[in-house]
């Protein structure tokens, strides 16, 4: 029988914490996946010049706070994900400088140092980076290629881009790192946030994006866009990068997956419950099987209203050609991730707003959704904590890896003290009382009130 | 490291709290370890001390109730060693927060030199004996970032109108212009009467912390010139948290100059 854990992974001694420690993001040595690190929208709590990360070494059991990112803003770092080669233990980090708003890709030579993380690279006008890290080996010579998927307002038309580096564990800035515009297909007003990466042991590597191609006269937030999916065989490292997938229709660089779709996108309108919407998207690859891949993405088509939020699924058999629905859609879902175990067990983590609960799903198949293994990880009110005046509420985005058979994941969400919130169980680091449902400060005493917390979670074969 | 005697300055008091976020008298109970995992192993040594924290002096919301915890303190280098039972106010920066918090020792005074305060928070309706300080830096913060304004005015929200400009990224800033009737000028090149001003209306996290002019809103406002395409627009606009303040707050301005 698997086995699930979730861990509310704030510190006991930040037991008096009540912000709002939202978009969580997570990374699991593969060497080791007893270290783990997550992040969130997590100030430095006294202040310091660096935003810390959250660190595990026990399988994610316990954590404590590692001040070590650049330019810890109000909250902490802006947006931050996190990867590990699969050997070596290097991390590597893209941010969003909580001081400058700049990209930053970080580097760092383990999770335990308290060394600030180097800085690699410093740009400006970019947003959301994703980082994916895969370590090769070649005539006994080990390198890191990490990719930073990122939304770079630079470029004029196509905003999508990788930062790409063959061997990023090694030499000093920039690391070999370049960036590589992802949308070359004429038509495009500019790409979503999202820019998500799945790579494969065999160099393939699959990148998704959301093309926006038009926008209402009359309601310029409502947008229409596309999702492409790019793919590069030799791990994007050569001179004509992610150009291995040409559209099956007009014969441009990247399949378009669907087309039409319409959405709000308002970075400033609550449009379901206390969250904004109009950028979800993932993408993941079946380490058995490189042609086998799967992308979500979110919009406001086929749901029951014409302002519902709906998540839908492709899968694709024919590594990024055509795709198939995968699963049922999820009227309110949002935040998808997906990863792939070493079983070819597929997971799909998400949240969803329902009847004003946030619910927070684990799902996983072996047989393409036929059947189902489901888990509600969290639920609780969905008007609790008040957002004030913090966007986005629970994040823009979660995350879940897969590392041999083991999934790992992270999500934000209400941190009530009370189980019935947490239908697979939970722990608690801070101070808690889940018999009168209430938080507690350091001194085991004074009431805390309710806000978002990160969880992380294992699912364990 | 900075030590300092009984009878301390109060300049000097300002500026071991500015440097350390975290204050407080304390116990040692040990001395040379800790039971907290996470502290670095190569801190492990003589100047580790564990301290019973018995009275916190001002704190970051979190910490506020750290009395009758311990914490694990990485003595200044050229601070004085302690032995147990020792007693002291340890001016402090956060390092690690694990099941129990580990400091780095930025300052130490006497127990007894900051005992006036402890009486003083007592009697008053401050929360932490050290919250008067807080509130002078407070105020030196608020005139050095006046002082760095194009102008600082006395006036009255009359209008909002939202510039409309495209914005394609999640942390756009989403331009609003606000009129402000201006009825003082305390500095810059200003007229009394209307000028605009434009704030970034967006509650993403990257703009959420600067102010949002509400209508009919009175106050004091900390103007920094626009700049590029945004000149054309207003010739003003709202950037730091700081930006907006009670009218009040013009005393204090005034009173550091």
């Amino acid at each position: 029988m698997p086995t699930i854990k979730v861990v509310d992974i704030t510190p006991k001694s930040l037991s008096g914490d009540a912000k709002l420690d939202s978009e969580p993001s997570i990374a699991v040595n593969p060497e080791n996946p007893n270290e783990i690190v997550a992040t969130a929208f997590t100030a430095e709590p006294m202040g310091s010049p660096f935003a810390p990360v959250y660190v595990s070494t026990d399988g994610g059991d316990t954590w404590v706070l590692n001040p070590v990112v650049p330019g810890n803003g109000r909250l902490g770092t802006g947006d931050i994900s996190v990867g590990f080669g699969t050997q070596g233990g290097q991390l590597y980090t893209g941010i969003l400088n909580g001081l400058t708003g700049d990209l930053q890709i970080l580097r760092a030579p383990n999770i335990t140092s308290a060394t600030p993380m180097s800085v690699l690279v410093d740009r400006s006008d970019v947003d959301q980076p994703w980082v994916v890290a895969i370590t090769v080996s070649a005539n006994g010579h080990s390198s890191d290629r990490v990719y930073v998927g990122n939304n770079d307002a630079a470029s004029p038309t196509g905003t999508a881009t990788v930062d790409v580096s063959s061997d990023a564990g090694a030499g000093p800035a920039p690391a070999g790192f370049g960036p590589i515009r992802l949308d070359r297909r004429p038509g495009t007003l500019f790409d979503g946030p999202p820019v998500r990466i799945a790579a494969h042991p065999d160099g393939t590597v699959y990148i998704a994006f959301q093309s926006f191609t038009a926008e209402d006269p009359l309601d310029r937030a409502r947008m229409t866009f596309d999702v492409v999916v790019t793919r590069d065989d030799k791990g994007g490292i050569g001179p004509s990068p992610f150009e291995d997938l040409l559209d099956s229709a007009d014969g441009e660089v990247g399949q378009r997956v669907v087309t039409g779709r319409k959405v709000r996108f308002d970075s400033k309108q609550r449009t379901l419950g206390q969250e904004r919407t109009g950028a979800d998207l993932s993408i993941g690859v079946d380490p058995t099987d490189s042609n086998s891949v799967w992308v979500a993405y979110c919009d406001n088509l086929g749901g029951t209203a014409p302002t519902d939020y709906v998540l839908h699924t492709r899968h694709s058999k024919d590594r990024g050609q055509t795709w198939s629905v995968a699963r049922q859609d999820v009227i309110g879902g949002k935040n998808p991730s997906w990863a792939v175990n070493s079983d070819g067990l597929v997971g799909l983590v998400y949240q969803q707003l329902a009847h004003n609960q946030w619910s927070t799903v684990l799902e996983l198949t072996g047989d393409g959704f036929a059947t189902v293994e489901s888990h509600v990880l969290h639920q609780a009110p969905g008007d609790v904590p008040s957002a004030g005046r913090q966007l986005p509420y629970l994040g823009d985005y979660i995350r879940m890896v897969a590392v041999g058979k083991d999934f790992y994941g992270i999500f934000a969400g209400n941190n009530t003290p009370d189980r019935a919130n947490f239908p697979v169980g939970v722990t608690y680091q801070r101070n808690a009382n889940f018999t009168t449902h209430q938080l507690l400060d350091t001194n085991g005493v004074s009431r805390v009130p309710v806000s978002l917390d990160p969880f992380f979670f294992h699912r364990a074969p | 490291m900075t030590d300092v005697s009984p009878g301390v300055a109060p300049e000097r008091l300002t500026e071991l709290v500015r440097q350390a976020p975290l204050s407080f008298v304390g116990t040692v109970t040990r001395v040379g370890g800790t039971s907290l995992a996470a502290f670095p192993a190569d801190a492990r040594n003589e100047r580790t001390a564990v301290v019973k924290v018995d009275q916190v002096l001002h704190a970051p919301d979190a910490f506020k109730q750290l009395a009758g915890s311990e914490v694990t303190v990485q003595l200044a280098a050229d601070a004085d060693l302690l032995k147990v039972s020792d007693t002291a106010a340890f001016f402090t920066q956060g390092l690690v927060y694990g099941e129990t918090l580990g400091v780095t020792e930025v300052g130490r005074l006497p127990a007894g030199a900051v005992q006036r305060h402890v009486s003083l928070a007592a009697t008053t309706a401050d929360e932490l004996p050290f919250s008067s300080v807080q509130r002078e830096i407070r105020n030196q913060d608020l005139a050095a970032h006046a002082a760095e304004a194009d102008a600082v005015v006395v006036g009255s929200v009359v209008g909002l109108e939202d510039l409309g400009l495209p914005s394609y990224s999640e942390h756009a800033p989403h331009w609003w212009r606000a009129a402000l009737d201006v009825s003082h000028v305390e500095a810059g090149r200003v007229e009394p009467g209307r000028i605009g001003v434009l704030y970034p209306s967006s509650e993403d996290v990257r703009w959420r912390h600067v102010p949002k002019p509400l209508p009919g809103q009175p106050g004091l406002w900390l103007l920094h010139e626009t700049s590029g395409d945004l000149a054309a627009h207003a010739p003003y606009q709202l950037l730091d948290a700081d930006d907006y303040q009670p009218a009040q707050k013009l005393a204090v301005l005034r009173e550091r100059r």
